[in-house]
C-alpha cells in the first residue's frame, strides 16, 4: 500500500505556481494496475517521482510498505563513466540484491555483449533504455512505476521483454502514467486522473478514462 | 521502535559503503597518476617551501625540521579543503544517485568525508616514511592527536562543504566569496608558520580560526617536546556545533528546491 499523508506540491515558474497536487490524502493499492491519466503538464511524472521517493512533498508525506520500483524509462540513474556491470554492482549493494544473480540476469536481458563492459557514456540511448529495463526487471520489485510506455523505448514490444511485461503484470502492481486512454484501457484495471491538483481513484478503469475525456 | 532504528542504520551503513566502492573507482580509478597525487601534491608544497624557507635561514621550528612543521600542518589542512570541494561538488555530481530513495545526501556527504579522511592517513604514512627514509628527523609523539586533529578538520571540511553546497543551490554567484574565505582561512591557520613566532597581538586574531587550533593540535602530536599550547579544544568543539547546527538548517531550507530524497 502506498499512502498519500495531506501531500501538497507546486513549482514556481514564470507564470507563477503551478499547482501539481493540493493537500491529497490517498490510498494506492499495491496489487492493482493502476494507469494515472492527467492532461500534459498536470504533474503525472511529478506525481511519479513523488511516489518513488525521489522527490519530496513541498508539505504531507508518503508511506510506502511496498518495493516500489524507480520510474521505468529512466536512465539517470547510471554513472556515466563507470561501465553498466560496475553500475549493476553499487545499485545492487544500495538494494541489498545479490551482485551476481542480478548481473547474470542483466547480462543476459540486455544484450550489450561486450559493452556490458564498457562505460555508459559510450552507450546509446537504446542500450542504456536496455540496462535500465532488465536491471528493474531483476531488483523484483513489488510495485512498478513506468513512465509513457511509448517512450521507453521498441525494446518493450520485442518478445522477450513483452513476455516480462506479462511476467511482472502477474507477479508485481504497477502504476502506469500516461496521456493516451488507449494504453491505459490495455494494461490497467484501476485508474487514476489527476486533475485541477486532485487525485481521483476510479475502481473501474472505464470510469476514470470517461471522466478524464468529460474535462475536455 | 528500536528495531526500525537499527534497520534504518544497516540501510545507511550499506548505501554508505556502497557509495564510497563508487567513488574510489570513479575518482582515483580514472586518472592516470590516481592515488599519487593524494601522495604528491603535499610532497611538492613541503619540499618547495622547504626550499622557500632554507633562503630566508629558517631550518626549524619549534626545535623540529620545518619540513615536519609543513608536512603536519599541510596535511591536516588537506583534509579540511579537499573534503570541502569533494563534499561541495557532491551536490551537483551526485545528484543522480538521489533516485535511488534509500541514498540520503547525508549519507553521501559522509561517504565522501570518509574516503577522505581515509585517503589523507593513508598518504600522511606514506610520506611520514618517505621524509624519515630521506634523513629527516621525523618524530611521531602521539598518533591519536594527529589522528584526531586530522578527523575534526574532515569534519569541519565537510559541515563547511555542505553549507557551501546548499548556498549555491539559492544563489550560484556566491562561488566567488568562496574562494576568499578559502584564502583567509588558509594564511590564517597557520600551515605556513609557528603560532609561537606571531606577535602575541596578531596571535590573539589568528585563534579566532578552529582550524589555527586544529592544526597546532596536529604539531604537538607530531613534534616530540611540544605540547600544543595554543589549542582550546572547547573552542573548537562550539564551532564544531555551531557549524552542525547551520548544515542542517541549510539543507532543511534548500532541499525541496533541490529535490532528492533526505531523511
Amino acid at each position: 500500500m502506498i499512502v498519500l499523508h495531506d501531500v501538497s506540491k507546486s513549482y514556481r515558474t514564470d507564470n507563477g505556481y503551478r499547482v501539481i497536487l493540493d493537500n491529497v490524502s490517498l490510498v494506492l493499492p499495491t496489487d492493482r494496475h493502476i494507469g494515472v491519466l492527467g492532461r500534459n503538464g498536470a504533474g503525472k511524472s511529478t506525481l511519479l517521482r513523488m511516489i518513488s521517493g525521489e522527490e519530496q512533498p513541498d508539505s504531507g508525506w508518503i508511506e510506502r510498505d511496498a518495493k516500489v520500483s524507480w520510474p521505468l524509462g529512466f536512465t539517470g540513474g547510471f554513472h556515466p563513466a563507470l561501465t553498466a556491470r560496475e553500475n549493476l554492482r553499487f545499485i545492487s549493494r544500495v538494494y541489498d540484491a545479490d551482485i551476481d544473480e542480478v548481473t547474470a540476469f542483466v547480462n543476459d536481458f540486455a544484450e550489450l555483449g561486450e559493452y556490458f563492459d564498457m562505460p555508459i557514456n559510450t552507450f546509446s540511448s537504446g542500450m542504456r533504455g536496455r540496462l535500465a529495463f532488465g536491471l528493474s526487471l531483476a531488483m523484483r520489485f513489488e510495485f512498478y512505476l513506468i513512465d509513457e510506455l511509448v517512450s521507453v523505448g521498441d525494446y518493450w514490444f520485442r518478445a522477450k521483454a513483452a513476455q516480462e511485461f506479462d511476467r511482472i503484470r502477474d507477479e508485481a502492481g504497477l502504476l502506469i502514467v500516461s496521456h493516451s486512454p488507449t494504453t491505459i484501457r490495455k494494461f490497467c484495471d484501476t485508474g487514476l486522473v489527476l486533475r485541477d491538483g486532485q487525485l481521483t481513484l476510479f475502481e473501474a478503469i472505464e470510469d476514470a478514462i470517461d471522466y478524464y475525456l468529460d474535462e475536455e | 521502535m528500536l528495531d526500525l532504528a537499527v534497520k534504518g542504520l544497516s540501510v545507511q551503513g550499506r548505501v554508505i559503503s556502497a557509495v564510497i566502492l563508487r567513488e574510489i573507482r570513479t575518482r582515483f580509478g580514472m586518472y592516470h597518476l590516481g592515488y599519487l597525487w593524494a601522495v604528491l601534491v603535499p610532497l611538492m608544497f613541503v619540499i618547495s617551501l622547504t626550499v622557500f624557507f632554507a633562503f630566508l635561514g629558517k631550518r626549524s621550528a619549534y626545535g623540529a625540521p620545518i619540513e615536519l612543521l609543513l608536512f603536519s600542518g599541510m596535511m591536516a589542512w588537506l583534509c579540511f579543503i579537499d573534503t570541502q570541494g569533494h563534499v561541495s561538488r557532491a551536490f551537483q555530481t551526485n545528484r543522480q544517485l538521489l533516485v535511488y530513495p534509500m541514498v540520503t545526501v547525508v549519507d553521501i556527504v559522509i561517504a565522501r568525508s570518509a574516503l577522505e579522511f581515509g585517503t589523507k592517513l593513508a598518504a600522511t604514512a606514506i610520506l611520514a616514511i618517505i621524509f624519515y627514509a630521506a634523513g629527516i628527523a621525523m618524530t611521531l609523539d602521539d598518533p591519536l592527536a594527529v589522528a584526531v586533529s586530522m578527523g575534526a578538520m574532515v569534519y569541519f571540511g565537510a559541515t563547511f562543504g555542505h553549507i557551501v553546497g546548499c548556498a549555491l543551490v539559492v544563489a550560484p554567484s556566491i562561488g566567488f566569496g568562496v574562494n576568499a574565505v578559502r584564502r583567509l582561512l588558509f594564511f590564517t591557520s597557520g600551515v605556513l608558520f609557528a603560532l609561537v613566532h606571531v606577535p602575541e597581538q596578531w596571535r590573539h586574531y589568528l585563534l579566532l580560526n578552529p582550524l589555527a587550533h586544529l592544526i597546532d593540535l596536529a604539531r604537538g602530536g607530531w613534534i616530540t617536546g611540544y605540547s600544543a599550547p595554543y589549542a582550546d579544544i572547547d573552542y573548537v568543539i562550539s564551532w564544531a556545533i555551531g557549524m552542525g547546527a547551520t548544515a542542517a538548517i541549510m539543507e532543511l531550507a534548500v532541499r525541496r528546491r533541490r529535490g532528492g530524497a533526505m531523511r
